[in-house]
Order: structure tokens, then sequence, then C-alpha cells
């Protein structure tokens, strides 16, 4: 009685329970992904099947994958991606990134796979996901065979009957120059579908012609992208990570990700093939044969299946060898049915590019030149400008700073983001509002001595400035034979100051790529930054000026004395190799130029930099290859990509491109206490400086308003105190120099939402498009942007005026407020500008020296301009309804629960004798054992 | 309670005629049993009724006002203007991109308007003419003819037909809550805003309707002259329940025929053949049952 009482009780609060999660459940479920990153699972089973069906489990493995960010990825990003219950891996290859590490056992196979995972059919525009819409990169990844008839791929007790034929997939005609090719006993085509709708087989031989793949097959040294596919290494415990790239339609277009066209990342834990070598699982009547058509025989089927069964010959973690790994385990397996079925699919959603901006409109595009440090803001915020309505499509022209100063002084561009201020000030008035916050970064590729990838690296500006100053002769025949590099360590490896900071990094005596620091070669305030650092800095400045390091290393004469800062770095040593280097190296033959100016090989832009601090490749330019090169150019070749277990690359980025491709940045010194001469052994002394949002934080306290420049800059003497030793010496802010006469009231409008978008809405960090991506510092009064947000308010009031005012930089007594100014609906307010200067007219003419002067020049006088006025801008006031949102929900669950309630009041006694009979039946049913496959 | 069922004990008092004790409870149960069972039952139907039934329905209306319309188009005697009888049907919509094609807009944005149609806000311009005319639908039931409105693309077509022609609108851009709204548009120029309710987020969205979507359209060229306006309507949520005096009579008469068909029906079931009562009893009573429901559902959201 009590029993039936809880019963009904029990059954009363669950539909209670459900009825409330269904309120709860939908208004929580929307944010939780987004930016907590995703995690799934899937058990894993491996099992074999006897000849007369009997089944036995060889192994269970419960995987979990985690997956750090899924939601407004971008091109090239990396991801972290974290697993944990896989099987051990073995024969580990040093890079699982690389086509070899396909032969690893028990890989952690991570594809980027386009389309929808789906058991029925991809919606409508979109392609369902399969092994042949997964990215691999070369020829032996798409196409197997074997010299037997029994390889592993073909005892696949879940594949079906037509994939364990002896020949798989081929295509339909064969084209002649595979008839050239030997052919194996049996093959598995895996062709990859590209986006475009080509079908590239691959092959045994794609080189001849046998058959063709995908142009973003090539490799990095033909200006390709190294394989985003990872055979991942999973430790003895079951445990492992990996940095996963993900690839838009702009990287790979074959694979044409893209916010439109779905794609997924997908993960498959290699298990080993479940074998079923009699074909217990194949339809009845369905034989495997040979090529030939001819069944296997007895002793054929009993070799295979033992080959199948096979579950490693290497142990967990053990390195590849010499021997072959076993067939049946190994990574390159992973489209079988196997090991495919349990994968895990997560899918990707790329963030909308700039692409959705119309390329033809009947308004041209703002254009706006500068600053390579706001690359990826402008990547966010330009999606976010074109799709909004009530502001515009601009564009950002990626140029030297320095170029767009002086053309915004001219006329001819409307606006430039800089940082540097213009030498001599600006010959027209313009405002130079903050707009971002954030710095250069020092990134690195470095491998620890024990093969491990190095999470950090401490670089004092001395080190900077031996690097940039071909200071290391990098080879011995430089050391010997420069006139003043003699005594000099080869690089920075055998740098005693480098050791000292940074213990744990092996000595390497042939490396070049640890002689320089990769930069590039255009103007750029990045450099300016970077070198007004070495400049600001005692010991480098010293050291450049001809005092020897403790350990005697000295500057490299022609770098002697140089006047910094600069903004593009020079190349000033000549020293070219001895004759019987030029005698021995026949692409420098060619063209015989300064040694250390090839090793230092500044580059064409912050891409490339990227690219190669992303995938390890050194820029050395020193290689003489003859393969594939007409003998008569014979171009030097760069070093190009290094292997992993022996990566050493350091190079000159923006700090938010480090962190959209997740490069490892150097903490900087900030000061040292170390007396001057004095050798050392560790970082005692000395403060590193991370660049993330403490140490930016503290260099914005740093920011001091400079009247000449008319912006703030950073004050180096200031790193030395108390106060401005947590701040990191890279930091820089960037200015948006727009003109505050001689404009049009639409383009004046224009500049000033900007503005109004940069101090507002563009300031909310976030990966979404509109936001603040990651590396930049929020310019909110928190962070002490107080005085800058005061003026970026009597900017934009400069800028909409028109009449030739140049803003104060510190604005006293009551400050416009942003909201106020950016209200388009009223005149923009008076400006503030500097005391003691009435109209502003004084220091700066106020008509601009722009190529054509004449309906311009008398703009200012004008007494009344008409003031630029907008519509109010007005909010969508939308209606929300909690009705609408669990009405339906709430609905449906009270009436499958007072459904499912009701029949089991009605029916009790029903349920009981049912639940009895199936118990007995249960208990009756063990022991006669036999579990048979559902399928 | 206190009876030991171990022991047998002669009863020398009275003896007890009640019924066992378990036998009362277990009545409740089955009794409870059933009335969550019809519970469930009533939910569903309406559930059914709301995402399903009521499609017919506006098909239905749709059919008879197309049939109308067409006839006022060809006589010149659709409306240009104020006043139009709320429930009228005033212009053709077509938005090629989202399947919707020859929907009849009907005036007003009641719930009881939008059940046979998309309906024009009174106290807007008519569609096609100088200044912003707004047009709501329902996203959820009722045909959900605007269902798909907040996947449309910037660029899409919208073609409506009134009294003074066709008119091609093009689609600006799509709005939520506190998004900025659009400069009023200039002098001869047009604009469409269509609005519809949507869920955010989870895969349940479909049937969480909880916020309001507005789609600006602007019209391509040639706005025609905006005619009188009507009053505008007095309760201008769409996303709250309006409960009028009207409807609440006519689903109070509504459920008095339910009742009675019901009473009919069991009536029948009881003293007459039960094949026969199935046969003729059935069909009145889900009639009935139909008939509460479509003017129940007025009571609801006009947008869900």
């Amino acid at each position: 009685m009590s029993a039936r009482r809880r019963a009904e009780r029990i059954l009363f609060a669950l539909a209670f329970v459900l009825g409330g999660l269904a309120v709860v459940l939908p208004g929580g479920q929307a944010p939780a992904g987004a930016a907590e990153g995703v995690t799934k699972s899937v058990t894993a089973v491996r099992t074999f099947i006897d000849a007369d069906g009997k089944e036995t489990e060889q192994s269970r493995d419960k995987v979990k994958l985690r997956v750090s960010q899924t939601t407004n990825l971008r091109g090239r990003q990396e991801i972290k991606v974290s697993w944990e219950g896989a099987h051990p891996t073995g024969a580990v290859a040093a890079d699982p990134s690389s086509s070899d590490a396909r032969n690893q056992e028990y890989p952690f196979v991570l594809l980027q796979c386009r389309g929808v995972d789906t058991d029925s059919v991809a919606p409508k525009g979109q392609v369902k996901l399969s092994p042949e819409t997964c990215w691999t990169q070369t020829a032996p990844e798409r196409y197997l065979a074997a010299a037997s008839n029994t390889p592993s791929w073909r005892f696949d007790a879940w594949a079906q009957a037509k994939d364990r034929q002896a020949v798989v997939g081929p295509p339909a005609d064969l084209p002649a120059a595979c008839s050239s090719v030997s052919r194996l006993t049996t093959e598995r085509w895996l062709p990859f579908k590209a986006a475009g709708g080509t079908t590239y087989y691959g092959g045994p031989d794609p080189g001849t012609g046998c058959m063709p793949l995908p142009p973003e097959s090539d490799d990095a040294e033909s200006g390709g992208l190294p394989s985003n596919t990872t055979y991942g290494i999973t430790g003895k415990d079951g445990k492992g990570s990996v940095d996963f790239a993900v690839w838009t339609k702009a990287e790979n277009a074959s694979l044409g990700c893209s916010a439109k066209v779905a794609c997924s990342l997908v993960a498959v834990p290699v298990v080993g093939i479940s074998c079923d070598a009699w074909g217990t699982t194949l339809p009845e009547g369905t034989q495997l044969t040979t090529k030939a058509g001819v069944p296997l025989t007895e002793s054929q089927v009993e070799t295979g299946d033992a080959t199948c069964r096979r579950t490693g010959s290497y142990e967990a973690g053990e390195p590849a060898a010499s021997r072959t790994s076993d067939q049946a385990v190994r990574g390159n397996l992973w489209w079988s049915a196997s090991n495919w079925r349990n994968r895990i699919t997560v899918p990707l959603e790329f963030a909308q590019t700039a692409e959705v901006c119309p390329v033809e409109s009947a308004e041209k595009p703002l254009e706006l030149m500068g600053s390579v440090m706001l690359n990826e803001l402008t990547a966010s915020w330009r999606p976010k400008f074109c799709t909004t309505s009530s502001l515009y499509s601009f564009t950002h022209v990626q140029q030297a700073e320095s170029l767009a100063r002086s053309l915004v002084q001219s006329g001819e561009i409307k606006g430039a983001f800089s940082t540097a201020p213009q030498p001599g000030g600006y010959q027209r008035p313009v405002a130079q509002a903050p707009i971002a916050f954030s710095g250069f970064a020092i990134a690195f590729s470095i491998d620890d001595g024990d093969k491990q990838r190095r999470e950090e690296l401490n670089l004092n500006a001395r080190l900077v400035a031996k690097l940039l100053s071909a200071s290391y002769p990098a080879v011995s025949f430089v050391r010997n034979g420069h006139p003043g590099l003699g005594d000099n360590p080869l690089n920075i490896t055998l740098d005693p100051e480098f050791r000292a900071l940074n213990p744990g990094i092996d000595e390497r005596s042939t490396l070049q790529a640890g002689a320089a620091l990769q930069i590039f070669s255009s103007n750029s305030d990045l450099v300016w930054a970077l070198t007004r650092w070495l400049d600001a800095d005692p010991e480098a400045r010293a050291w450049l000026d001809g005092t020897p390091d403790p350990w005697g290393m000295k500057v490299n004469p022609a770098y002697k004395g140089l006047e910094l800062p600069v903004d593009n770095w020079p190349l000033l040593d000549d020293y070219v190799a001895p004759q019987w280097y030029i005698d021995d190296n026949a692409c420098y033959r060619k063209s015989p130029t300064p040694y250390l100016q090839l090793v230092a090989n500044p580059l064409s832009g912050l891409g490339a930099i990227g690219l190669n601090l992303q995938f390890a490749s050194s820029a050395a330019a020193t290689v003489c290859r003859y393969d594939g090169y007409d003998a008569t150019t014979l171009p030097l070749r760069t070093e190009g990509r290094q292997s992993v277990g022996y990566r050493f690359v350091l190079g000159l980025v923006s700090l938010p491109a480090a962190r959209r491709y997740n490069l490892r940045t150097a903490a900087l010194q900030s000061t040292s206490t170390v007396a001057t001469g004095q050798q050392f052994g560790d970082a005692a002394g000395r403060t590193f400086v991370e660049p993330d949002t403490t140490g930016l934080k503290a260099a914005a306290g740093l920011l001091a308003a400079d009247d000449d420049a008319g912006t703030w800059v950073l004050d180096d003497a200031e790193l030395a105190t108390a106060k401005g030793r947590a701040a990191y010496p890279g930091a820089m802010p960037v200015y948006a120099v727009f003109p505050t006469s001689g404009e049009e009231k639409a383009t004046a409008t224009k500049l000033a939402k900007f503005l109004c978008y940069a101090g507002g809405a563009g300031q909310v960090p976030g990966q979404a498009n509109g936001s603040l991506p990651a590396g930049y510092l929020p310019l909110t009064d928190d962070n002490g942007f107080a005085t800058q947000h005061a003026y970026l308010a009597n900017a934009v009031n400069a800028v909409r005026a028109q009449e030739g005012a140049v803003p104060a930089l510190e604005v006293s007594g009551k400050a416009p407020t942003l909201e106020k100014a950016c209200d388009f609906s009223t005149a923009a307010a008076p400006v503030v500008e500097p005391a003691g200067q009435p109209g502003g007219g004084s220091v700066v003419p106020p008509a601009p020296v722009a190529v054509d002067p004449a309906p311009v020049a008398e703009k200012p006088v004008v007494v009344a301009v008409v003031p630029t006025t907008e519509a109010p801008l007005s909010l969508t006031s939308g209606e929300q309804s909690s009705l609408g949102r669990v009405g339906l929900p709430t609905l449906l669950l009270l009436a499958v629960a007072s459904a499912v309630a009701g029949s089991v009041l009605r029916w009790l006694e029903l349920l009981q004798g049912l639940l009895v009979s199936a118990r007995s039946s249960v208990r009756g049913a063990r022991g006669s054992g036999g579990r048979r496959r559902a399928s | 309670m206190s009876a030991d069922p171990t022991r047998t004990r002669v009863h020398d008092g009275e003896v007890d005629a009640s019924p066992p004790p378990g036998r009362g409870e277990e009545q409740v149960r089955v009794a409870g049993g059933r009335v969550m069972l019809a519970l469930s039952l009533l939910i569903g139907w309406f559930l059914l009724y709301l995402l399903v039934l009521s499609s017919f329905e506006q098909n239905h209306a749709q059919n008879v006002l197309y049939g109308e319309l067409r006839t006022q188009l060809a006589e010149g005697t659709a409306p240009t203007g104020a006043p139009v009888r709320a429930g009228a049907p005033v212009a053709l919509l077509d938005i090629p991109s989202l399947d919707v094609e020859s929907l009849v807009v009907v005036e007003g944005t009641r719930s009881r308007q939008l059940q046979d149609g998309p309906g024009h806000r009174a106290g807007t311009v008519l569609p096609g003419q100088e200044g912003v005319s707004v047009v709501a639908g329902r996203s959820t039931s009722y045909g959900k003819p605007f269902a798909d409105l907040p996947d449309i693309v910037r660029g899409a077509r919208v073609v409506v037909t009134t009294a003074q022609g066709e008119f091609e609108y093009l689609v600006t851009g799509t709005r939520f809550d506190g998004d900025p709204m659009p400069a009023p548009p200039g002098e001869g120029a047009g604009r469409l805003t269509l609005v519809t309710s949507t869920g955010t987020g989870s895969w349940l969205s479909r049937l969480q309707p909880s916020r309001t979507v507005y789609v600006d359209a602007e019209l391509r060229s040639g706005a025609a002259a905006a005619g009188p306006r009507s009053a505008p309507d007095p309760e201008p949520t769409l996303l709250a329940s309006h409960v009028d005096r009207l409807s609440l009579a006519e689903l109070a008469l509504a459920l008095q025929v339910l009742l009675g068909a019901l009473a009919g029906f069991v009536w029948a079931w009881n003293r007459w053949s039960r094949k026969a009562a199935w046969i003729a009893g059935a069909p009145v009573v889900v009639a009935a049952l139909w008939l509460v429901s479509s003017i129940g559902a007025r009571l609801l959201p006009a947008l869900i």
C-alpha cells in the first residue's frame, strides 16, 4: 500500500520536475556552447568475430573530446583540442601532422571535413559529411594498396560488402598515366570531393598524373600550407592534446569552409579494425574474392585474420623505428568503418568575413590606411560595419603608417591608423583619436632539449638588438672571415646571455634561424616601437654604441651607433662569403649577396611572418636545391619548415596576430637591476613582462601626453620605476588620424561614426564580428583610458564640424561625453582645444595642403556651417514574450508527462505484472549467454 | 489497519461491512489515471490543433479571401486607404525566396485577423504607398506564413499587389530588440516592415516564438500616394495576450456547444447504440472542439 503511494508521489514529483525543467532549459541552452567550448564523448569498441560467428570484445575505450572554440572561427586560427580515455599511441612520430604520422598505431586522428554529419540527407545547400569530404594532404593518405589479397581493411566487420572487395573506389576511367604505374593486388581509393564539385582521386603516383590531388596539396615550400590533418598522439594515460589550425576557403578552397558552407572537426579515435575474416556479417551468399574474382582460400583467410587481429607491434609511447607498425591499428585506416563509426563530429562555425561586404555598391567604401596592428580588429569590424544599416562599408589598406600619415596630410586619403607621431606635426588640422591599444610581440616556436614545445621565453632588448644587428655570424666562415664578428657566438642558442635567461634549450651550432629575428622589409610602426624600446633600454643602447656585453660579444661594426628609432630596419652588413664558398655554391654564385642579409631575409609582410611562426619555417634564404628548378636561374631557397622536436624560429608580429594564430610570445624585459658589465647566470634582478592583459594595463598607465606629437606616447623612462616595471615594453596605442577640415559632410559623418563605434561597441571583447578580438586591451575607464575617452568625444565633435579644430589632449573641467557627441540628431558640440591657442589656427594652418585646394581652403572661415544632423537614432523596441518562450514546450511536456503518469496510474497492476515476468525471463535467459550483433 | 494478518481474530461485536481499505484508494487511483489521460489528450489535441490543424483553417480562409481580393482587384474596388473593415483583404504578398506565394494580407493585426493571414497594421499606410507600412504574420501556428522570415537575406525580393499596382521591395535588413531603427523613408520612398516572432538558440526555437523580429524592405521605385490612414490600434502589442469581451463571449458560447455535443454523445452512448453514437456523435464533438480551439486561440498572442 505505502509502496504504491510512494510510486504515485514519485510520479507526480517527476511530472513537476520535468515541467520545471522545460521552463528552465530552453533559456539556459543558447549561450552555453558559445564561450565554453564543446565536450563530446564516444565509446569505441573493437571486436573480433570467429568463423562460427562468435564475437569477442577486444577493447573498449570511453573517449572524451574537448574543443576550446567552435564558433566565430577565422582562417588559420588554432583551436585547442584535447582528449582522454583513448588508446595509447605506439610507433610515435615526431610530427603528428606530418603524412608519416599516419603509420602510427592507435593515433587519435583529427580532420577537418566539409559537410553536415547526419544519417539522413544533408540540409539544402550542404553536403553530407563522409571520409571523402575530409581533408588530407598527401596521396598515401588517399590511396592504399597492398601486395596481399588480405589487407586488414577487407575484413572490417562494419564495412559493407562493396567496401570489402579487392579494389574499392577507383575512378571510372583511369587515365593513361596509370597504366605505366604498377598496380598492386588490392587497392583502396579514397577520393577527395572538393567544394567545387571536382573529385580528386589521388592514387599511386599523382606526380605522373595518376591521379591528381587538389591544388592545396602542395607543401609549404611551394607556397601552400602544411597539412592540418593530425594523427594525434595519446599518452600512456589515455590523454592527449593538440592545437588544430582550422581553414576557411581562403586557405583551402578545395575544402571550402566558410560561414555558409558547414564544416566540422572530426575526431576519429583509431581503435583498430573489428575483424570478421569469415564474412559472417556479410549478406548471405557474399564471398570475399581476389581481384580476379577467385574466392579467398581458407589459408588466406586465416593469415588475413591473424594480421587483422594484431594489436600493435610497438609499446605504448614507443617512438617509431624501422620495423613496420601493425596495419590493423594504423592511423591511415581512419576512414575504415570500424574506426569511422566511432568518430566525434564537432561542427565548426566560421565567422562571417568581409566577403559579405558588397564589392560593388553605389557608395564607394571609405578607404582607411595604415597600421598592420589593426588587421585583426578591422577583420572583425568590417563585416559588422557593412551589414549594419546605420554604418557603412570601409576598407583597411594595410600599408606603412608613414605613408598613410603623409597621404592624410596631403588629403589623398580620408584617414590613417598610426602609432608613431608625424615628424614635425601634421600640416593640416587632424584629430588623432585613440582607437586600440595592443603591442608588438616577439613570437617564437622553439622546442626544448626534451623535444617538447617551449611555452615561455624571456628576451631583453640587448638580445633583440643582437639578432637584428647581424651580430651573430650564423656560420663559421662568416665568423672567421668577417672583420668584426670574430668573437661572437654563432647564434643565439650559443649566447651565454640567452642561455642564462632561458635555461633548457639545446646549444646548436648549425642553426641559421637562430642568428636573426624574422622581421618585415616594409616600413611599419611595429618596427618603430620595437626600435624605440631598444633605444630606451640602457643595456641595449650601450651595446649598440660599442660596449661589449659581459661575455665580450660586440655589435656588428656596420650597426655601431645606429640612430634609433627607425620604422624600417636597415640591412647594413655587407660581408660577402669567401671565394671558396662562392665556387662551391652554385645558387650563391648566381648573385653573391652579403651573407648575413640572406640569413636575415626580411619578409614582405606580417602575414608571411605569422605563417612562418605558426608552422616553424625558417626564413634564412641560404639553401641551394637543384630539384625542380631551372639550372640557369637557380634561386637560393629558404630553409623552410623545421622538423618537430628541433624547431627554433623567432619573429616580430603584432600581438593580436599572435593571439589569433596561437603563437607563443616572449616576455620582454622592462627593467634590470643587474650591474652593467657583470656576467649573470639566471634571470634574477630582471623583470620580464608577458604581453597579457596585466602587462598591457600596466603599460597603459605609462601613457603620457605629448603636445608636440598631439598624442599620448609610452614613457620609456618610466619602465625603470616601480610602477612601470610591470608594464609590457612592447605596448603600442593606435590612433585614427582623421582630418578636421576640408572633408565633405558625408565623409565627416562616416569618420565620426567610426570613432563612435571605436569608443563604444568596438571595445567590447569577444569573438563575434564587431567586437574587440583577443590581443587588444579594451579602451575603458577601468583600464585607465578616461582621458583618452574624453579626447575621443572631443575628436568626434571636431571631425563632425570640420572647422579645423584640433582637440586638446587634456580636457579641464567638464569633459564632453561620447554619447552626446555621437548623437547625430543634434549638431556637433564645440571642440575643446588646447588652452592658449584659440581656434587652433596659430599652431596648425587651417587649410590643408591639398592637391586640389580650391574648394576646401575657404571652408574654415565660413561662419555658419550647416550643422551636420541626422535623424535621431532610435532603437527598435521589440517585444518579448515569456509565454511564447515556454508555452508550447511546457504544454508538450505536460501532455507527455500526464500521459505517462495517467497510464501508469491506470494500468499499474498490468505494469507490475509485466515487470515481474520480464525480470524472471531475464533471470532465465542469463547463462544461456551469447549476444548477437544487431546489425 | 491494526489487524495482524498472521492471526485470526473472532469479532465479537458488529461486523464491519465497509469496503476493504485498499479499494477506495484503488478507485481514486484509477480515476486519477483517467483524469491525467484525459488531460493529456486535451493538451495533445490543442497542440495538434495549433501546430497542424490551424493551418487548414488558414488555408481555407486564404482561399476565400483570395477569391474576394481577386474580384476586388479586377473591379478596382480593393481598398487604397482607410476605412477598411478589420479582416478584409487589402493586398497580395509574394516573397519568392521564402516560398511565400500569393498570400492575402488582411486588415488588422489582432490575433483574430492573423488567423486568416498576415495582417496589415492599422495606422500605417497600405503597402506600396509612400511611408512605412507594417505587415505582421504568424510564425508557429495558422499556416505559419512568416516562419522563415528571420532567415531572409538582404536583397531578397518582396512583391506586393494592391489596388494601386504591383510593388517590388528589396529587403535591407533584419532587426531585433535594441537594434537601431532605420531612418524614416524620405520623400517619395516607401518601406515595408514585416513583423513576426522567433525563438532563440536551441533546437526547440521553432516552438518558442519569444521575441519579435522586424524585416525592413525598401520600395525599389514608384511609391503610390499615401491614402488616408486608419486610427492606430489601441492595443499595439503583438506578443501579448489580449482578452476582449467579444472573444470571451464567443468562447462561452462555443463551450456550451461543446458541452451540448458531449452530453448528446454520452446520452447516445448509454441509451442508443454505441456504434451509432460513434458515427453520429464523434464528428459533432470534434467539430465543437475545433470551434472551441479556434476561438480559444484568439486569446493567445497574435504573432504565435
